[in-house]
């Protein structure tokens, strides 16, 4: 389990991240979302060892993570802009990935490179932006770490290739428990792959939390009321925002879904239905009722 | 995986990495060393076809200065130098890029394994290929006749030499990459480690000299002894230029380690987000900015005072230093020109330190040129007085180093009685704001003191002083008995060693061998010891050297044979190095004088007035009432002196009495003499036929001038009469 306790980083005036405590637990998918200059990059770039917390520690089941080779060779950190050596081939940065992680699965390497289409003996630098990202990722699949630690990675996939990679993850995660790190600004692309989610703003952490919790305790009501009645009189709903366009009010509840749907036939309504809440659309519920205009943060 | 295992690794694909700066570096050196040897092997076969033996020993001699340590042929250590920069660079560039750093600090190595790796590829790369192209230049060595058992030693110093001189730059570079963010800041950083302490050492030591009256540059330092040592540049080019020694050796290893424990402890604490930021660590920056601006301050008040030699030029020249180089460091530091005139009061700062330290100087606010111990304070004093700095103790110094000479006498000798070299030294000061255009005529003295204080200390002063008003105490020092004998070496000598090694150099400036018996030399010895320990400062101000005698010891002279033997010197240059041993005769050594008539020697034989036929003599104007009258100056007669031949031997007589003898005045510069010069005419000159066309100042024979006051009545009155002559036409 990586804990991050009271993490703080500062870049001269700037607090990149302030004070986040925060639990990621093996074998999910944790998603650290937030706006460009929220501190993903500054969390992850800590988790990996790069940067040296100002306050805080970041630990990795117990043992420090800032120069602990041993910690360090159970994560895999892709950066958003991953370096290659200039003139490199995807066969010689894999020997020097070897050398440092003595699980790196040299077959499964050399057949994920074929099944990607990408030779192993081509430069790096004539590759295009997203076939660097895939070898990065292959690198950190094969490297057998427990952690990878991804910043951005997904940016610049193409969709084929994200669902991918996302599979390949959910491979690992079910064949050999790995926790996949995922820090992005689009919460559309975590939405089907994240366990766990945790909401940097202004180097704070404003939420962290399951997503299927999340998913189970809210939902989304779409009905046509009767006449002259407005959604504030459906009594026994934990209404979070409610609106009306017309007839037709859309609500979002928070609570059991079976509650809900019960209380909603007490109140008969002409028509009401249960829509799915989409992950942007649970994270402006959640923050808005923490106070924060999500829309302005996010979207 | 072990961490030694993964050492190798490590290193191996990072030397694989550097490829490139190999293949740069080994063509280099390439061309630098085997061809450029087989190049010079054919010129020297081209010049000396006819010697097969002369070309193989230029070519040895040539392979040895080529693969040897030194400035014989610095080209092999160009190319390392250019080497350990761009290598100390490009091992750590990727400290200085945030991918490259993300890259590397996320991988579960050791930093302290990291660094070991890129310092070792910048290392080993340079030193295996330089040891290809040394065995490639032996190769070729061999092929051509050039290898030699003294080359392989020759060699191998060559080798660790500049290996030695190429890790201190190297480690000095990468120093400079941990404690910047950039490469332009890395590569400026590299030349203030190079070059800033010998800078501002010499920076320090110029005001000195340029405020201070009574400065002797020669006198030990902080400045010159310690600061300016702190650059590798110094160490590299007093051991290119000196040779190594084992101090040299182990100064350098000593520096390597603590600039390369510097570097590594900087290497761990360098926080990863320094890269792309000038300075790595913020607490750095405004320290080396106060220090590179109030130097550069400095050398601005230092570079306009030169110029313009005024209070306001200073002044002006710190403000515009402080503030270019502030706004300029400041540019760099933030990387962005708008910046320009930030931290302003650091800049107040630095231009008030730049300030303070110049006024400091220039009023001399701290009385160092008025500087006079209390007597009680001084454990002892030695002085020079700068008159016998031709004299050698030491037979590879060179006798017209002056200043080593000087140097030597006042380490040499401790006088315990300290009055007269205080009295002296508080007349110099006194002498120091003295503008008399009477003293225009003086011959005034370089006199350095040095007081040893009972705390330990030793300090030094220089005056520029006419002794006339301190004669006295001057006699008491230099005829002091172990004074004179610590200042000349010959007096301590042994007269039968002496004796043995004896000879007379004559106006003519030929040696001559005494011919009679070790008894009559050693009587020569004898007698001249005792009259030059008998010779006062007095006297040395109304006499001048007429001839000059050889006092050497055994040890000496076969040392300076051995000198002749290794530096294959030619006949010539031979006696030079026996200049400092050669000893002044004055004409009142009349001891001495007989000694050596008796030895077969005519001491000063063609100044004889019996000798001579005429003696001219000329000056230039003007002469008599006229003598002060500026409306003179500048005129006709500036190039052409007045010239009047005298025949009579009455008036030869009279001229030669008080003629002073230039051809030994190295020996003693005291004499004051006139206007008039003298050019002694020998009978045998046929001077009817040759006389008015001769040129005077080679006309082969001896010359010098009458004393400063003893100029006979006769000659100022002709003098005078050909003037108004002149004036008239």
């Amino acid at each position: 389990m990586i804990k991050a306790e009271n993490l703080t980083k500062r870049f001269e005036d700037i607090t990149a991240v302030d004070h986040i405590t925060a639990e990621i637990k093996e074998g999910c998918v944790f998603g650290l979302i937030g706006t460009n200059g929220s501190g993903k990059s500054t969390f992850l770039r800590m988790a990996s060892g790069i940067l040296k917390p100002d306050e805080g520690s970041i630990t990795i089941d117990g043992e420090d993570v800032w120069e602990n080779p041993k910690v360090k060779s159970r994560y895999f950190y892709i950066s958003d802009d991953q370096y290659f050596f200039s003139n490199g081939t995807p066969q010689e940065l894999m020997q020097f990935y070897r050398c440092m992680y003595p699980q790196f699965d040299v077959k499964r390497f050399y057949h994920l490179l074929e099944s990607f289409g990408l030779k192993k003996d081509r430069k790096i630098n004539t590759f295009s932006k997203g076939m660097k990202k895939q070898v990065s990722v292959i690198c950190g699949i094969c490297a057998g770490t427990d952690y990878i630690f991804c910043d951005e990675t997904f940016d610049g996939l193409d969709p084929v290739m994200r669902q991918t990679v996302k599979s390949l993850f959910a491979n690992d995660m079910e064949e050999r428990n790995l926790t996949p790190i995922i820090a992005s600004h689009n919460l559309r692309e975590l939405e089907d792959i994240c366990d766990h989610v945790g909401l940097l703003h202004r180097g704070g952490i404003l939420l962290s939390r399951e997503l299927d919790d999340m998913k189970l305790n809210l939902h989304k009501i779409q009905c046509v009321l009767k006449p002259g009645m407005s959604p504030e009189e459906l009594t026994g709903l934990d209404i979070v925002k409610a609106e009306q366009i017309g007839s037709i009010a859309t609500i979002t509840v928070r609570g059991n879904q079976e509650e809900i749907m019960a209380q909603m036939e007490r109140c008969q309504p002409i028509f009401f239905e249960l829509i799915p809440l989409s992950l942007e659309e649970i994270f402006i519920s959640e923050t808005e009722v923490a106070g924060y205009d999500i829309k302005a943060l996010i979207l | 995986m072990t961490s030694r295992h993964l050492y190798f690794k490590l290193l191996k694909g990072d030397m694989k990495r550097k490829l490139w700066a190999a293949a740069l570096l080994g063509l280099s050196l390439f061309f630098a060393m085997p061809v450029a040897l087989a190049m010079a092997f054919s010129n020297i076969q081209m010049e000396e076809t006819i010697i097969w033996a002369e070309v193989l020993r230029q070519r040895r001699t040539w392979a040895i200065t080529m693969l040897g340590f030194g400035t014989g042929y610095p080209m092999t250590f160009v190319i390392l130098f250019v080497a350990a920069l761009v290598l100390g660079i490009s091992t750590f560039a990727y400290l200085h890029n945030k991918k490259q750093i993300d890259f590397y600090h996320s991988l579960p190595v050791k930093r302290e394994l990291w660094f070991l790796v890129h310092i070792s590829t910048g290392i080993f790369l340079p030193a295996v290929i330089y040891l290809l192209s040394l065995a490639m230049a032996l190769v070729v060595c061999g092929v051509s006749g050039a290898f030699t058992a003294a080359l392989i030693p020759a060699a191998a110093v060559g080798y660790l030499g500049n290996m030695l001189f190429y890790i201190l730059v190297y480690m000095t570079m990468v120093l400079a990459m941990m404690m910047t963010g950039t490469r332009l800041a890395a590569i400026l950083g590299s030349g203030v480690f190079f070059l800033y302490c010998p800078m501002v050492s010499g920076l320090v030591i110029a005001f000195y000299e340029m405020f201070f009256d009574t400065y002797y540059s020669n006198a030990p330092s902080v400045w010159s002894g310690v600061v300016i040592k702190i650059s590798p540049m110094f160490a590299l080019i007093t051991a290119m230029t000196d040779g190594l020694n084992l101090w040299r050796i182990a100064g350098s290893m000593g520096a390597i380690l603590v600039v390369g424990l510097l570097s590594f402890f900087f290497y761990l604490k360098r926080p990863s987000e320094a890269a792309g930021k000038t300075m790595a660590f913020r607490k750095s920056m405004g320290v080396i900015k106060v220090l590179l601006v109030v130097a550069f301050g400095m050398a601005g008040g230092m570079f306009f005072y030169s110029i313009r030699s005024s209070l306001p030029w200073m002044v002006f020249g710190v403000i515009v230093g402080v503030v270019i180089s502030h706004c300029v460091i400041e540019v760099i530091y933030h990387l962005d020109f708008k910046k320009l005139f930030c931290h302003e009061k650091t800049m107040a700062l630095c231009m008030t330190a730049s300030l303070a330290i110049s006024l400091t100087f220039y009023f001399d606010l701290f009385g160092y040129d008025d500087y006079l111990p209390e007597e009680g304070s001084v454990a002892y004093a030695s002085i020079d007085f700068g008159e016998d700095s031709w004299v050698s103790y030491n037979v590879i110094m060179k006798p017209s180093f002056s200043v080593l000479g000087g140097r030597r006498i006042l380490d040499l000798e401790q006088l315990s009685a300290t009055g007269a070299v205080l009295d002296i030294a508080q007349e110099g000061i006194r002498q120091l704001d003295l503008k008399n255009p009477s003293d225009e005529y003086k011959q005034w003295s370089n006199v350095v003191v040095c007081y040893t204080l009972k705390n330990g200390r030793r300090v030094y002063r220089r005056y520029n002083m006419f002794l006339d008003t301190v004669m006295a105490q001057a006699d008491e020092i230099y005829q002091n008995p172990e004074y004179k004998k610590a200042l000349y070496p010959g007096l301590a000598l042994d007269p039968e060693e002496a004796a043995g090694n004896i000879a007379y150099l004559n106006e003519m400036d030929q040696v001559e061998l005494l011919a009679g018996n070790q008894e009559g030399w050693k009587a020569v010895a004898e007698a001249y010891q005792q009259e030059l320990m008998e010779m006062t400062m007095t006297r040395r101000e109304q006499e001048s050297p007429i001839g000059e005698l050889l006092l050497i010891s055994d040890e000496f002279a076969s040392r300076i044979e051995e000198v002749n033997v290794e530096r294959e010197l030619r006949r010539y240059e031979r006696q030079y190095w026996y200049e400092g041993f050669f000893y002044p005769i004055y004409p009142s050594f009349t001891r001495t004088i007989a000694a050596l008539e008796d030895c077969g020697i005519t001491v000063g034989e063609s100044l004889r007035p019996e000798a001579l036929g005429a003696v001219q003599i000329s000056a230039y104007g003007p002469f008599g009432e006229d003598e002060d009258q500026e409306e003179f100056f500048g005129k006709e007669y500036d190039n052409e002196p007045f010239t009047i031949t005298y025949r009579d031997p009455e008036q030869i007589q009279a001229i030669m009495e008080n003629f002073s003898f230039s051809g030994h005045r190295d020996k003693n510069d005291m004499v004051l003499c006139s206007r008039y010069r003298v050019y002694p005419i020998a009978k045998e000159y046929d001077i009817a036929e040759n006389l008015e066309e001769r040129d005077y100042y080679s006309g082969g024979s001896s010359r010098g001038q009458l004393v400063y006051g003893k100029v006979p009545d006769f000659v100022i009155r002709d003098f005078e009469a050909m003037w108004e002559e002149w004036k008239k036409q």
